[in-house]
């Protein structure tokens, strides 16, 4: 089967879903197809080019192309005969976070019309598409609830997950991922004032700005945490981040209101460690539960007793990471699964 | 036989009752455009037909497959603003676009009809529509005409001059035919695609009757007649009035009116009471619907016409290009078509002075000479548009719009898809995109 792979870029900027993107193009030739990645240049700011890029969307055709997978918005608007939409995002600046504090869309009679025109677009073009998965339940719900539209999840598997691997359970918590306040690191931080046991926090990742990286430096010098609290702040390599996770007792994740499980999860998952998260954290909660392959706590303080717990009990760790491996399989996180959904 | 696999094939829409005069035009102009291309009559109507040598389709059912559409090069379309003759078509039209002639300067009624009618009630088409094409103000008039706060502007005629919702039908057109050059120029205003103007013709038959017909058999009062549809915007009333009031005219005139009455009931029955009431000291008479022999006759023994449309809702009026032909002169007023013929060749005032008509009438009562000198010019200008000089005309107009119906097409892709993110003219990029295409569609 020729498929094209629809997805937006913003030039020089990648992130998960130009991962995805690039793994699952991968996969589909390794599963014996053709595949194309075709990306729509997307620009949000000002709120008036959202609708250049719709309009654009809507004007591209795919010839030659048996199945189009379209991944995000507006990139799912491209018209296609058989178009399956793998959801990603929707924009979700005009939906859930459109009242809240991560609006960051104009609260103006423009930004209004602007927000209509994209709820009543994503109504209309939607029923084109012949199938719709998600990557997630969360973004699945919000589908239905802002638009009545039904759709399957498909958990997106890491592209090489047999290399994830354990070799020991040591006095460290770890936590992977691009340093800035939705990610939380700072909270992670705090929480280890709390912390009565040995236990240490690894905090690794590229900090979106400097400002970021300040809030967290700035919670460990005012709690003198320098000696616990250790902060990579740069990217690590895969090799770095892998063994980071094979010897640590398990993995701190307190994204907010994160869509999808998020790939660290996953990763620490496939390396059988537990990982503790925030109650508000959104697509985590699908892959951790808590107590059984880790622990969904509600604040600063309940995050270093839940450390401190995993700490002390080396045990409940490793049968808690041996419960989030075991997870993967039962939620069939797959490779296989992902080709026969998207193809068939 | 390459000649005839060359030739255009043309489909034709249009009311061909014998009830319509737009039927009657299609007759007519379709025989000479059928010397330069193939040409087929599309028909929602009901026989009996104006008769034609062509084709006749009829596709108001679903007997006929309008894919057909998709292998005419071009489809003509012959609106105007009467539900029952034009409702079908604009459904057609919306699906396979073409070459729209405008007969009417308003089509209010007609979309009105279509979006408020019992059996498809569209109100919020109406007030859509009426937002789309003339903003805030038309929405308002709209919502308020529905809400029963004002009288409706489908019953007012200053009202739906100033929202006839033509653009309805000419949203998505590939050309448009007008038959006035006000209506073209206010058309171009605001549409992109060609737009021509073709003078409405005269018919070379109607010429020919018309001298068959040539006498007047004097009987001492000079004839006016007053032809078509009755109903208030024919001012016929005024005209009673104002033989009436003048002591002269009253003693010299005999004043027919013929032509059906068809949904102006109540006004017919005041002018009737009005007459009655002169009964005694003028000669007027009002006829109702007559049979084509009845009428040529009739208006063979005029001796002037008086077609004084107020305000004018017609883009022309084959009833006028018809008087011309009799050699008669025609008392007008000043607007529409009837402002754009030679000034010689009709008797104009004016619009809406009915002081100078009164004048005016009066002075063609008095002076045979200035009637004939009147009616010969008219005549000579009826017979220069005919319906070859029209049919060559709309060959013109349909090489153009060919020519521009690849970037018309796009402009209504971009308008479709900007419709179904229900993007309008309240955001910006609706302007900016406008601008783009006037940039490049004028290149």
């Amino acid at each position: 089967m020729r498929v094209a792979i629809v997805n937006n870029q913003a030039p020089f900027v990648r992130g998960g879903a130009e991962l995805l993107a690039e793994w699952l193009h991968d996969k589909l030739r390794e599963y014996g197809h053709q595949a194309e990645i075709v990306r729509l240049p997307f620009q949000w700011n000002p709120c008036e080019k959202v609708l250049d890029h719709m309009l654009a969307a809507r004007f591209v055709r795919l010839p030659n192309v048996d199945r189009v997978v379209a991944l995000k918005f507006p990139a799912y608007y491209v018209p296609h005969d058989d178009k399956v939409m793998w959801l990603l995002h929707q924009f979700r600046q005009v939906y859930d976070l459109w009242g809240t504090p991560y609006q960051d869309f104009p609260d103006t009679p423009t930004g209004h019309r602007i927000r209509d025109a994209v709820i009543a677009a994503d109504q209309f073009y939607l029923q084109e598409v012949r199938r719709i998965y998600t990557n997630s339940k969360i973004v699945g719900h919000r589908l239905n609830y802002y638009n009545g539209f039904g759709s399957d999840v498909l958990y997106p598997p890491l592209f090489d997950s047999d290399r994830c691997y354990c070799d020991d359970y040591r006095d460290y918590f770890f936590f992977p991922s691009r340093i800035t306040a939705g990610k939380r690191q700072h909270v992670a931080a705090a929480a280890m004032a709390h912390v009565s046991g040995d236990a240490r926090l690894v905090i690794a990742g590229q900090p979106e700005t400097a400002q970021d990286l300040d809030r967290v430096m700035s919670v460990i010098h005012q709690h003198g945490l320098e000696n616990r609290v250790e902060v990579i702040p740069r990217w690590i390599t895969e090799e770095e981040k892998r063994r980071l996770l094979a010897g640590s007792r398990g993995v701190v994740y307190l994204p907010y209101g994160e869509d999808s499980y998020g790939y660290v999860t996953l990763e620490a998952f496939h390396a059988r460690k537990p990982v503790i998260t925030l109650a508000d954290s959104g697509g985590v909660m699908e892959l951790v539960e808590d107590g059984h392959n880790g622990r969904v706590v509600a604040g600063e303080r309940d995050l270093a007793l839940a450390m401190d717990e995993l700490s002390g009990e080396r045990v409940l760790a490793e049968s808690l990471g041996q419960a989030a491996l075991e997870t993967i399989d039962r939620l069939k996180i797959s490779w296989d699964r992902v080709i026969e959904c998207l193809t068939k | 036989m390459s000649n005839e696999v060359n030739r255009m094939r043309i489909a034709w829409f249009t009311p061909l009752s014998t009830r319509s005069a737009i039927g009657e035009f299609s007759v007519h102009v379709t025989a000479e455009l059928a010397k330069l291309a193939n040409v087929e009559i599309w028909t929602s109507d009901e026989p009996p037909y104006h008769a034609t040598d062509l084709t006749v389709v009829g596709y108001s059912g679903n007997s006929v497959d309008l894919n057909v559409l998709d292998h005419r090069e071009v489809i003509i379309y012959n609106m105007g603003d009467y539900l029952p003759f034009h409702g079908h078509m604009h459904s057609v039209a919306r699906r396979y676009p073409g070459v729209v002639i405008l007969h009417d300067r308003v089509l209010h009624h007609l979309y009105a009809g279509m979006w408020l009618t019992e059996t498809e009630q569209l109100p919020q088409a109406y007030v859509e529509r009426m937002r789309m094409y003339y903003g805030h103000a038309g929405e308002k008039v709209a919502r308020e005409s529905l809400e029963g706060k004002r009288q409706p502007v489908w019953e007012c005629d200053e009202e739906v001059l100033r929202y006839p919702l033509y653009e309805e039908a000419i949203v998505n057109a590939r050309g448009v035919v007008t038959h006035s050059e006000r209506q073209a120029a206010e058309i171009r205003q605001k549409w992109w695609g060609p737009v021509s103007s073709l003078h409405l013709p005269c018919y070379h038959e109607a010429l020919r009757r018309v001298d068959d017909t040539f006498t007047k058999p004097p009987d001492g009062r000079i004839h006016i007649v007053t032809v078509g549809h009755v109903n208030p915007n024919k001012q016929i009333h005024r005209v009673v009035g104002l033989i009436a009031a003048d002591e002269e005219l009253a003693k010299r005139v005999h004043y027919t009116v013929v032509g059906p009455d068809d949904g102006f009931l109540d006004y017919v029955s005041d002018l009737r009471r009005l007459v009655d009431r002169h009964s005694d000291r003028v000669s007027i008479e009002i006829l109702g619907w007559r049979p084509h022999d009845e009428l040529e006759e009739l208006m063979a023994k005029a001796d002037l016409f008086v077609n004084l449309r107020y305000p004018s809702m017609e883009g022309s009026s084959a009833s006028l290009m018809q008087q011309l032909a009799y050699a008669r002169p025609v008392l007008c007023f000043d607007t529409g078509f009837f402002g754009e013929l030679p000034d010689d060749a009709v008797a104009r005032v004016q619009a809406g002075d009915f002081g100078q008509a009164a004048v005016t009438l009066k002075e063609l009562v008095q002076d045979s000479g200035r009637r004939r000198r009147i009616g010969e010019r008219g005549r000579q200008v009826a017979a220069s548009y005919d319906e070859r000089s029209y049919a060559a005309g709309l060959i013109n107009v349909i090489q153009q719009s060919r020519h521009a119906t690849p970037a018309l097409s796009f402009v209504d892709s971009v308008a479709q898809e900007l419709g179904h993110m229900q993007v309008d003219d309240r955001l910006p990029i609706f302007d900016e995109i406008a601008g783009d295409f006037g940039r490049v569609l004028t290149l």
